[in-house]
């Protein structure tokens, strides 16, 4: 009877171990991408007002929606920009636009979006926003740092660049002091992305993965 | 009949060893699960790039490395996390009349249907009805959901198979030599459950392969995204069969190890069975209760509406 139970646990534990184990190991990919430009945008008084960002979608996406777009006329073409443009402002007002930014230790919080525009630029949908900071800080002899991502790394997003390299205008700043800008790739940890990863039940949810992806930007003013 | 505590032993040893074993492999398998997600980011981006500049230069050295990627795709895509991978295994490690063989060409089918799901998708919604790429990408959320509830229903099957294996009087009794069994009937009802783990599994498209194909149709190049699409399935097969194998080995290797030839062995294959109906079952009733509401092609705008046929 002994050996009839333990055959039938040891068994038990092995279809068990052998269904779950290999997939919690596991991490989603991204099914899409944005490459963003961040314009950091600094006063006269020389404070942080807002970060100035323009996010183009990756090339499948982008034929996606300019084919349905490519099926209306001229009038209700821009009609419909307008109103995806709407949309996205609307879902991404609940995500704090995908951006986390800090001065030093302190995380900077944002005012509503309302200069946003969708537009078409070289076969890719493009969006662009100023995301203003809610209360402007002195950036005099401050670090400004920013990283944008989508949570559940369905869209991965970087900063845009040509052959893995960031190009110039992945990250500006314009304002009259000076600054110096560095755009400082993700070094995802291991064990931290395999919890993230167990947080989600199936490919398209895991919550806090992209976080772990995400590029840094910084800005180091004098 | 020997001894049954010393074998117990081994066994809980063995498994204690394993475990330890895990443990100190962790970081190992934590680098492997992210050298995996990072390798597949790359494909996917260098294969929405080589199908997006495919028709400027189509010559043999583009077709060998947009197969090569597709290939690459398919079997790392294959790593990632997915309920067919755990509805194969499951079958396969709870099943004592599934071989490697049957490991195999269940792989093989069910990567090949997804990747045919994905073409007919396209072929009929997108080519026959004239949705837009986006719309299909939406219709997957609903193929999804019969896949789950096809999981499930499988289950709830295999579960009545082994409760009816269980209740066939054993002859136990009677006999001491070779046991006559009656399983012939349970195993002539076999290719029916591993067609069902084919297609509850197969039918389920991924949303990525139907972008690609609706992305390779707005630019001229369906054959590229078809062919491009069964590669993929190919190499999402040899995944599946490496980890189908390993299931029945596993389970093949349990069974030298502890059984003898013994009337209760097909009592304890069929509360196996049973047990692995149960979480097939399981598997697909928390799919079904913990997939989102709405279909998902972009966690920036809402897919648009599905029209009617």
């Amino acid at each position: 009877m002994i050996r009839w139970y333990a055959n039938g646990m040891k068994r038990f534990l092995l279809a068990i171990i052998l269904t779950t184990t290999p997939f919690t190991w596991l991490a989603a990919h991204p099914h899409g991408w944005i490459d963003f430009r961040v314009n950091v945008l600094i006063d006269n008084d020389g404070q942080l007002t807002g970060l100035e960002q323009r996010w183009q979608m990756d090339p499948f996406y982008s034929l996606a929606l300019l084919e349905e777009l490519a099926l209306l006329g001229a009038d209700e073409r821009t009609e419909a920009f307008a109103m995806m443009a709407d949309e996205i402002q609307h879902n991404l007002t609940a995500e704090q636009y995908n951006t986390d930014a800090w001065i030093g230790e302190q995380a900077l919080s944002f005012g509503p979006v309302e200069v946003y525009e969708l537009r078409e630029e070289n076969q890719h949908v493009v969006f662009a926003f100023t995301l203003p900071i809610s209360e402007p800080v002195s950036m005099a002899g401050q670090v400004l740092k920013y990283q944008i991502f989508e949570p559940t790394y369905f869209l991965e997003m970087l900063h845009e660049a040509k052959r893995q390299e960031p190009i110039a205008e992945a990250l500006t700043v314009q304002g009259p002091i000076s600054c110096e800008t560095r755009i400082i790739p993700a070094n995802p940890d291991p064990k931290l992305v395999m919890e993230a990863a167990q947080l989600g039940i199936d490919e398209e949810g895991e919550h806090g993965l992209g976080r772990y992806f995400a590029d840094t930007g910084e800005v180091r003013c004098q | 009949m020997p001894i049954t505590l010393p074998r117990l032993v081994l066994v809980l040893g063995a498994l204690g060893f394993l475990g330890l074993g895990a443990y100190f492999l962790q970081p190992s398998f934590q680098s492997l699960s992210l050298q995996i997600v990072l390798w597949q980011r790359e494909l996917h981006r260098a294969l929405t790039l080589a199908i997006t500049e495919f028709s400027a230069l189509s010559d043999t050295a583009t077709w060998a490395t947009l197969l090569g990627i597709s290939f690459g795709y398919g079997v790392f895509h294959a790593a990632g996390p997915g309920h067919g991978k755990a509805v194969i295994a499951a079958y396969l490690a709870s099943h004592d009349s599934s071989s490697k063989r049957t490991a195999l060409w269940m792989s093989f089918a069910s990567s090949l249907v997804q990747g045919i799901t994905a073409i007919i998708l396209v072929s009929i919604l997108i080519i026959g009805l004239g949705w837009v790429t986006r719309q299909a990408m939406g219709s997957v959320y609903w193929v999804e959901q019969a896949s789950f509830a096809m999981v499930t229903l499988l289950g709830g099957w295999l579960c009545v198979r082994a409760i009816k294996r269980l209740r066939q009087p054993t002859d136990s009794a009677h006999c001491c030599g070779g046991h006559h069994s009656s399983i012939n009937s349970i195993k002539a009802n076999d290719w029916r459950a591993a067609l069902g783990v084919i297609l509850s599994v197969g039918v389920r498209p991924c949303s990525g392969a139907v972008l690609l194909l609706g992305a390779a149709l707005l630019l001229g190049e369906f054959v590229v995204g078809v062919v491009a699409v069964l590669v993929m399935s190919l190499g999402t097969a040899i995944t599946v069969s490496a980890l189908a194998l390993l299931s029945v080995y596993a389970r093949e290797w349990a069974e030298r190890w502890a059984i003898t030839p013994n009337p209760r062995q097909r009592q304890i294959g069929g509360w196996l069975a049973l047990i692995g109906g149960l979480v097939i079952m399981l598997l697909g009733i928390s799919l079904l209760a913990a997939s989102g509401g709405q279909p998902m092609t972009s966690p920036l705008i809402s897919t648009p509406p599905l029209r009617p046929i």
